[in-house]
């Protein structure tokens, strides 16, 4: 009985045991299936995929917009060194004074890098990626194919040009990466050839498969002719750039034409013709992005004197950071019928909005002039009355908020007629109509003649603002950056806190700043003998 | 002693033996064994000879052989005597009274003749020696052997016509009756063992001499009570924990602390549970050697949990912190759950051959926490309640609002071009120009800071039959911070059942329930804002720029106000244990449990609060689930082979899931705000919703044997397989083996003569764990969602983001020598342990960066070593253990050495010794700070021509180098300051340690613990922090400290600068964080019993404690455990410690 007892015993355990290790002996069981991430496979193998892929190409390249990087630096550090700009406070201000990010270990340098090394980077790799898959895929719809290729090609042209632009000894690769590539040792830097091989052919194939009417927000043949044409204009090939430029601006396929006023340029959503590429930021909508402070960088901080509210129509809510410079206040100055600077581009008064003076000029403070050697509380007009760049300030912005959502314009056809022009001073055509067109627009009058200081200053007059002068000035050369920057940033005797000591940019320039430090960490990960640019 | 004549009163033995049968029978204990001899006339027992040529047998065996010889026979709990071993002469006679003489010093057990029988207790002086194994001398050397022992026999006669009956009740310290504990008259030695219901009756001899009543049981404390007229004594004996044979709990089972092979610490719970928190691991702080509770985070705010690191950080990216044992289940995550008065004991499991059986997430050490259970016997209820009040410490003062005007002034001064001040209007707004008129200032520590306060109650009940058992508890515990609007309410019950089904199966059922209730506060930065301006209007409102709009700052009231951050929680843990004895030796076990726990967060940030103005009001929903599984299968085979050899084999199969969602929804723009993040399905705004769910699983089987040799050498040896599901697919399981032995010294017979020692046992143990990605899916090549939109129509974008995925991510093995040595002195006025360990992580889990060209910015990945050793030491003391004065010293000391020993390969094989992105540095250790060498502040006349700080080669030049500058070395002395120029500072404490006293006087007891940490090294924020609570630049106030300026040149501090942080910064606030607390002062009065005797009351204690009583430290902040950041806040960035004072009472039934 008792040994009979003992084996039902036994059996009962045994069965006990058996279930539960049956239940894990299957390898299944750690198995990891995430059930709310996607394969990557899906992005690499399917058509949906592949164009979900294209579309995340378009999210990185507007991350530098609104990432919260110091006050969303990564849309005004460009525009915060430039002989241009007048920088007040911020960490945006000691970059653009020349006193961050000068050198490869500084914080500076690690912001840009997030901003833009890293960043940039990331995008021509996933773009990268994309190309390999899509050209790999069997059976994928060749027209499909071609979209997403050309698509993708022109964001690595556009990324690794940026890159190539700011910090010069850069890398470039046609390669996917792989764990067991990932850690390849890099040498050395791609030669200007390689550089220029690889964006002109993603370039030309992007030229080549995309149309001229696509989905607003989308690439288009004209943003990538008018990148090709700076890419030309950057190479010193001027017939290649007046070709490319021409095209986008006088082919008759060509859906792009200035548009009839300055007051129009920057208004609405920017879905105008004139538009050649654009970072869509929407309120409320998935995929709209975050809200930035771009604008708020560039407009002063008028509300503060009692009396005013801030209003969209006067630039919206500031912080006053990077301002125009008296420099540039007088390129516009030149003609005073330029209405670049009568509340289209930049605004140069304010007005009370309600109180006993409603209506009334604001005049409260007062910069140095010939007449006012003193000025009038210098530093607070700095700060609450100086002119402003409003270019990003929006209709259907909130006054009352310094962060906006709205499109931010990246290329636009005046350019392309700047740069059409520029190449045919440089080397043959008449260069007049395409300069004219962009002053008469503004109702300056026209000039008749044109040299390369002309380019230099309607270029400063038209774009100012809008991130593409720091590669202008650095495109004419080593002389005119320095000419340019040791004369004119920063706004010298009429800012005294800032003249003549450690915050003066025109003193801090120094020549090898015409390439920005590549930082620490970033080097560390490439060859020992990797360069790091001249001078740091 | 006392040698008495004695008559035989043989029906009283008859009704004791009866007794002793009907309670054997009735309770199966296992281990009481009586027996009875014929009765005879009582005879000297100087006369009886025993032959004692025994050889090495057990101490029952030599009773048996006596009771054989003579017609004496022994009475006794066979527990006493476990594991004594008796070697005697050949050939030699020894007196009867000589042999239990001899035995009685040795053992420190205590012989009673009653008539011919002989009692057998546990000697009146507890801690005597406790010898495991016993040389009898020879009758020639044994009258000198007799001389220097200190014994005990009592020889006395059982009076058949006593003069006095008593009797009484034993009972534990819950209250449950003790059976076969031992009760004794002093005086005479006689004596009674108490039956199944505690009971006992002791009919008295001679009552003149009849003064001292000595109660005595197995890991109890003996007590001694005055006999005088009472004839009915009830007993309660508290629990010994000093006891050598205290029983521990060890992974799947427990141990005699004696038997202990590995490293396990058992932790004081009196003193742990007097810290009036809700964090275990913050009571744990001091109580254990190399242990160390990291409290950033947040971790103070009221429910705040925070992290123990155990023998320095063994992993970088791996899991780092230790696992929690409940009641043999593991959990996953913390143990908020556990209300500390349900708590009956916390061990310590440090070595990886102890902690071996709990596998992978072992290795940064295992606590394990025994709930209590019920017991038989009638309800009993216990309370504990206590009341808390809490005031912020701090070292340190702010500016005043001219000591602000003056910094500010100061600061723009040193911007200005030509050295001059600014003009007041320049840099103050016309709001703070008024403050600083009229003198009015803003104290906004007076405006956001109160006094915290905390409620908690624990009421406890036990009751059981025969075979059910119940413990349950009700626990309610209420926190008011110090913060406004942080709070923190949790409810508790517990309920502990232990169901007896038949004679092979049983069960064990547990259920804990929690419902906690969080207010989470608002940021509130009480250093940083300006004390320029008003906080309130002439009508009482809160202003909402205190300082004007200028500086755009928002007044932290004012945000408070427009917010709300509730979070409600509910916590379900379920466990179940049937136990099925298939034989007598072979035991299985199946071990199931369930946790659920389900969080809601709420958050509304009205459209006026600083960040919700821009969307019109924010609502924020944020649901969680986490569920958790274990199974495990334990199968016990435990066996007495012959005298000489025992074992016991385990083997355990076991997996576990743990799986997590959430589901996160914000909602913006809002009409109506009057129904908060309630209202959030009337967003007019965007509307996020972000899901996340990860499952993380692991499986395991594992074989432990130990096995016994002749109670001197001990051995376990564990091998045991893991299976990770984070690991990538063909790398899921892992292998590792771990071996301890001890050597029980104090058996060997060279030692059985060395009196002073009672207790000497080393150890040895080497082993290996492995430990896992904490992360899920990182070997799995995945993709993110990048949406974008497109002429205002989204469009979904996916590609992988920056992580590259690594195809063959594995365990990181973790290797531990341990060495150890057990010891108790001078009848344990000195006992503890020393450790010394060796512990190495191979194939570390760390993060290794790719070239941003590659458009990945890291992987996860398994390379290099890491070794902690160091040496760890506990002592204890009872400089005085009377009656009525009892005097304790405990301390423990522990240091770490940290150090990377080996990093990787590059791509081309050649070795990396550095990654400056993710600080490894080969030869240091992890978190190392490495930074340029701090050497004072610029002064006027110094020689900055030749600074090499000024110099343009510099990596990062100061060419306008002026007095009042942060100075570094040139450490390399090449005239230039670049990043060779870097030292490395080990931020690791050099040692922590804690001390405490204890006394007990009649019934008052005093405690004072203090706690000290020399030699860590930390970059304090108050100093680094530009912008705030340093307040270098004037905009935001901070740390009162006494700056740069021209006029008064400070050698200490930088001047102000209202643009630009002061370079080198970082390396000026690198401070050495050593301090010493007085963390625990505690007043202890037990109320005397006489006053409770009519309540049926036992125990009454009432208390007061004083926490973080005082600091000494150098390090400037609220603690120099807690780093303030700019913010004050019960999210992440930091919750200041407290001082805190509290009064408690604990009702014992």
């Amino acid at each position: 009985m008792r040994t009979y007892k003992k084996i039902i015993n036994m059996r009962v355990f045994a069965v006990l045991f058996f279930v539960s290790m049956v239940f894990v002996s299957c390898q299944d069981f750690l198995e990891e299936q995430p059930s709310t991430l996607i394969d990557s496979n899906y992005v690499y193998t399917t058509e949906e995929g592949l164009e979900s892929g294209v579309v995340s190409l378009y999210t990185f390249y507007r991350d530098r917009y609104d990432n919260n990087v110091q006050d969303y630096m990564g849309s005004v550090l460009l525009q915060s060194r430039s002989d241009l700009a007048f920088v007040r406070s911020g960490y945006t201000g000691l970059i653009g004074r020349y006193q961050r990010f000068v050198s490869p270990v500084d914080l500076g340098s690690q912001f840009a890098s997030s901003l833009f090394w890293k960043n940039f980077f990331k995008l021509s790799s996933k773009a990268t990626d994309l190309i390999n898959a899509a050209e790999n895929l069997e059976g994928l719809d060749p027209e499909v194919r071609d979209q997403v290729i050309a698509e993708a090609k022109f964001f690595r042209a556009e990324s690794y040009f940026i890159l190539y632009r700011m910090y010069n000894n850069i890398y470039v690769t046609t390669e996917s990466v792989t764990v067991d590539n990932a850690f390849a040792v890099i040498q050395d830097r791609s030669t200007d050839a390689e550089i220029f091989d690889l964006i002109n052919s993603d370039l030309d194939f992007a030229i080549e498969h995309l149309d001229w009417d696509r989905q607003f927000g989308r690439v288009t043949k004209g943003t990538a002719k008018h990148v090709k044409a700076k890419v030309a204009m950057w190479e010193g090939d001027w017939e290649e750039a007046k070709t490319q430029a021409l095209d986008v601006i006088e082919s008759p396929d060509s859906p792009h034409s200035l548009v009839s006023s300055t007051s129009n340029v920057f208004s609405g959503d920017l879905n105008n013709s004139e538009q050649l590429m654009t970072v869509q930021i929407q309120d409320d909508l998935l995929g709209g992005g975050a809200a930035n402070m771009m604008s708020a960088n560039l407009v002063t901080q008028y509300f503060q004197i009692s009396g005013i509210e801030s209003n969209v129509e006067q630039g919206g809510r500031g912080f006053s950071r990077v301002l125009p410079n008296l420099y540039l206040l007088n390129l516009l100055a030149e003609d005073e019928n330029d209405n670049r600077d009568d509340d289209t581009y930049f605004r140069l008064k304010y007005f009370y909005t309600s109180g006993p003076e409603i209506g009334q000029q604001i005049q409260i403070y007062g910069p140095i002039t010939e007449e006012d050697p003193d000025g009038n509380n210098v530093t607070r007009y700095y700060q609450r009355l100086h002119p402003s760049c409003i270019k990003f300030a929006n209709d259907d912005d909130d006054p009352t908020n310094y962060r906006q959502t709205s499109n931010i314009m990246v290329y636009r056809l005046a350019e392309t007629y700047l740069i059409a022009a520029e190449a045919m001073i440089r080397s043959s055509g008449d260069a007049l109509p395409y300069i004219n067109a962009i002053r008469e627009r503004a109702n300056a009058s026209p000039v008749t003649s044109a040299d390369l200081q002309t380019i230099l200053d309607e270029r400063a007059r038209e774009l100012s603002f809008e991130g593409q002068r720091w590669f202008t000035i650095k495109r004419f050369g080593q002389e005119t950056m320095n000419f340019q920057m040791r004369n004119f940033a920063g706004d010298g005797e009429f800012f005294p806190n800032n003249f003549n000591n450690e915050k003066d940019p025109r003193l801090n320039w120094q020549d090898h700043f015409i390439n920005f430090p590549i930082a620490q960490d970033d080097i560390n990960l490439l060859g020992p003998g990797y360069p790091q640019n001249d001078g740091y | 002693m006392n040698i008495m004549k004695k008559t035989f009163n043989w029906k009283q033995k008859l009704w004791k033996m009866t007794r002793f049968f009907l309670f054997i029978a009735a309770v199966q204990l296992t281990a009481l064994t009586t027996l009875f001899a014929n009765e005879a006339a009582s005879q000297e027992i100087k006369s009886i000879s025993i032959e004692s040529s025994w050889n090495d047998i057990t101490l029952e065996d030599v009773f048996s052989d006596v009771q054989d010889q003579t017609d004496y026979t022994f009475t006794y709990d066979s527990k006493l005597i476990e594991n004594i071993k008796v070697t005697g002469v050949e050939n030699n006679d020894l007196s009867l009274f000589n042999l239990l003489y001899y035995l009685s010093g040795k053992t420190g057990l205590q012989f009673s003749l009653e008539g011919k029988n002989i009692l057998v207790y546990e000697g009146v002086n507890k801690l005597n020696a406790r010898r495991n194994s016993i040389n009898l001398p020879s009758s020639t050397e044994l009258p000198q052997a007799l001389e220097k022992l200190k014994s005990s026999v009592i020889l006395q006669v059982d009076s058949a016509t006593g003069d006095q009956l008593i009797s009484g009740q034993v009972t534990d310290e819950t209250g449950q009756p003790l059976i076969a504990a031992t009760v004794r008259i002093k005086e005479t030695g006689q004596g009674a063992i108490t039956d199944a219901n505690g009971q006992f009756q002791l009919d008295v001899v001679d009552s003149a001499e009849a003064r001292t009543l000595v109660i005595s049981y197995v890991g109890y404390a003996t007590q001694e009570i005055l006999i005088g007229d009472q004839t009915d004594f009830s007993v309660q004996l508290g629990l010994d924990d000093s006891a050598l044979n205290e029983i521990v709990v060890v992974g799947y089972g427990t141990q005699r602390k004696s038997d202990l092979v590995s490293a396990v610490a058992t932790t004081d719970l009196e003193k742990a549970t007097l810290s009036p928190t809700t964090d275990v691991n913050e009571m744990l702080r001091g109580r254990i050697a190399g242990l160390q509770v990291s409290v950033g985070g947040g971790s103070l705010r009221p429910g705040g949990t925070s992290d123990i690191i155990f023998r320095g950080r063994s992993s970088i990216e791996g899991n780092t912190t230790g696992i929690y044992v409940v009641d043999g289940v593991v959990r996953n995550g913390g143990i908020e759950d556990i209300n500390p008065d349900d708590i009956a004991s916390i061990e310590f499991l440090k070595d990886a051959s102890a902690q071996a059986i709990y596998g992978s997430r072992a290795v940064n050490g295992v606590v394990l926490i025994t709930t209590k259970r019920g017991k038989t016997g009638e309800i009993a209820v216990n309370y504990h309640g206590y009341r808390t009040t809490r005031n912020i410490e701090r070292n340190f003062d702010v500016y005043s609002g001219q000591e602000f005007a003056d910094l500010r002034r100061e600061a723009f001064r040193t911007t200005n071009a030509d050295g001059t001040f600014l003009n007041d209007d320049e840099i103050f707004s016309d709001v703070e120009l008024e403050s600083l008129n009229n003198n009015r200032f803003v104290d906004w520590e007076d405006e956001l800071l109160t006094t915290g306060q905390i409620d908690n109650h624990t009421l406890g009940l036990t009751a059981g039959s025969e075979n059910t058992q119940v413990y349950g508890s009700l626990g309610y515990f209420n926190e008011e911070g110090i913060i406004p609007s942080s709070a923190y309410t949790r409810s508790s019950l517990r309920v502990n059942v232990n169901q007896k089904v038949n004679e092979k199966l049983s069960a064990r059922i547990d259920v804990n329930l929690l419902n906690e209730d969080t207010e989470r506060a608002a940021n509130v930065n009480v250093i940083g804002f300006s004390p320029l301006g008003r906080a309130f209007d002439d009508n009482g409102n809160v202003i909402k720029f205190p300082s004007g709009e200028d500086g755009t700052a928002i007044s932290p009231l004012w945000n408070l106000q427009e917010s709300d951050h509730d979070e409600i929680g509910n916590d379900f843990i379920v466990t179940l244990l049937p136990t099925y004895e298939i034989t007598d030796d072979l035991t299985y076990q199946l071990k199931g449990s369930l946790t659920r726990r389900t969080s809601e967060r709420g958050q509304y940030l009205s459209s006026e609060h600083g960040s919700g103005d821009t969307d019109n009001g924010i609502a924020r929903i944020d649901n969680q689930l986490r569920e958790a599984y274990l199974i495990e299968n334990i199968l016990t085979y435990d066996k007495t082979f012959n005298d000489k050899h025992s074992g016991n084999l385990t083997f355990v199969q076991a997996v576990d899931e743990n799986d997590f969602t959430r589901t996160f929804t914000e909602g913006t723009g809002f009409i109506n705000e009057s129904l908060g993040y309630d209202g959030i399905s009337n967003a007019i705004g965007s509307v996020f919703v972000n899901r996340d769910k990860t499952r993380v699983r692991t499986a395991s089987f594992m074989g432990r044997a130990r096995y016994n040799l002749l109670d001197k050498y001990l051995v376990t040896a564990t091998l045991r397989s893991d299976g990770a599901s984070v690991n990538a697919d063909e790398f899921k399981w892992t292998n590792n083996p771990a071996v301890a032995v001890a050597w029980k010294l104090h058996n060997e017979d060279f030692l059985s003569n060395a009196n002073d020692i009672d207790q000497l046992k080393m150890r040895v143990s080497y082993g290996s764990l492995a430990n896992a990605l904490t992360r899920p899916y990182t070997s799995l090549f995945t993709a993110d969602e990048f949406n974008y939109v497109f002429n205002g129509q989204s469009a979904a974008g996916y590609a992988p983001n920056v992580i590259l995925p690594n195809q063959q991510l594995r365990h990181e093995t973790i290797t531990t020598f341990n060495t150890g040595l057990d010891f108790s002195l001078f009848n344990r006025l000195l006992f503890g342990s020393i450790d010394y360990y060796d512990s190495r992580t191979k194939d570390l889990l760390l993060r290794r960066g790719v070239p941003s060209v590659t458009g990945f910015q890291y992987t996860f990945f398994n390379a290099g070593e890491l070794q902690n050793k160091g040496f760890e030491i506990g002592l204890q003391s009872y400089v005085i253990d009377k009656e009525d004065l009892r005097v304790s010293l405990s301390t423990n000391w522990s240091n770490n050495s940290n150090e990377l020993i080996e990093l990787y390969n590059d791509g081309e094989g050649n070795e990396i010794t550095e990654d400056d992105a993710y600080n490894y540095f080969v030869g240091q250790p992890i978190g190392v700070i490495r930074n340029y060498q701090y050497d004072g502040i610029w002064q006027e006349g110094d020689d900055f021509a030749n600074a090499p700080q000024a110099n343009p080669d510099s990596i990062d030049p100061q060419p306008d180098l002026r007095p009042g500058d942060i100075r570094v070395q040139d450490i390399n002395g090449d005239g230039l300051i670049t990043l060779d120029d870097r030292v490395f500072t080990d931020g690791n404490p050099d040692w922590f340690g804690s001390f405490s006293t204890n006394v007990n006087y009649k019934g008052v007891e005093l405690l004072a613990d203090f706690y000290a940490v020399k030699g860590a090294q930390r970059v304090n924020p108050i100093l680094s922090t530009f912008n705030n609570i340093s307040a270098y630049s004037g905009s935001n106030n901070g740390v009162q400290v006494p700056y740069y300026t021209p006029e008064n040149p400070s050698a200490a501090f930088p001047r102000p600068n209202a643009d630009s942080t002061p370079k080198y910064l970082n390396a000026f606030a690198i401070r050495d964080a050593s301090y010493l607390r007085l963390r625990t002062l505690n007043l202890g009065y037990n109320l005397p019993e006489n006053l409770l005797s009519n309540l049926k009351i036992n125990n009454v204690k009432v208390y007061l404690t004083g926490t973080n009583v005082f600091t000494d430290t150098d390090y400037l902040g609220y603690s120099p455990e807690v780093n303030v950041r700019n913010t004050l806040s019960s999210a992440d960035t930091g919750y200041p410690d407290a001082k805190s004072f509290t009064f408690g009472i604990k009702i014992q039934p």
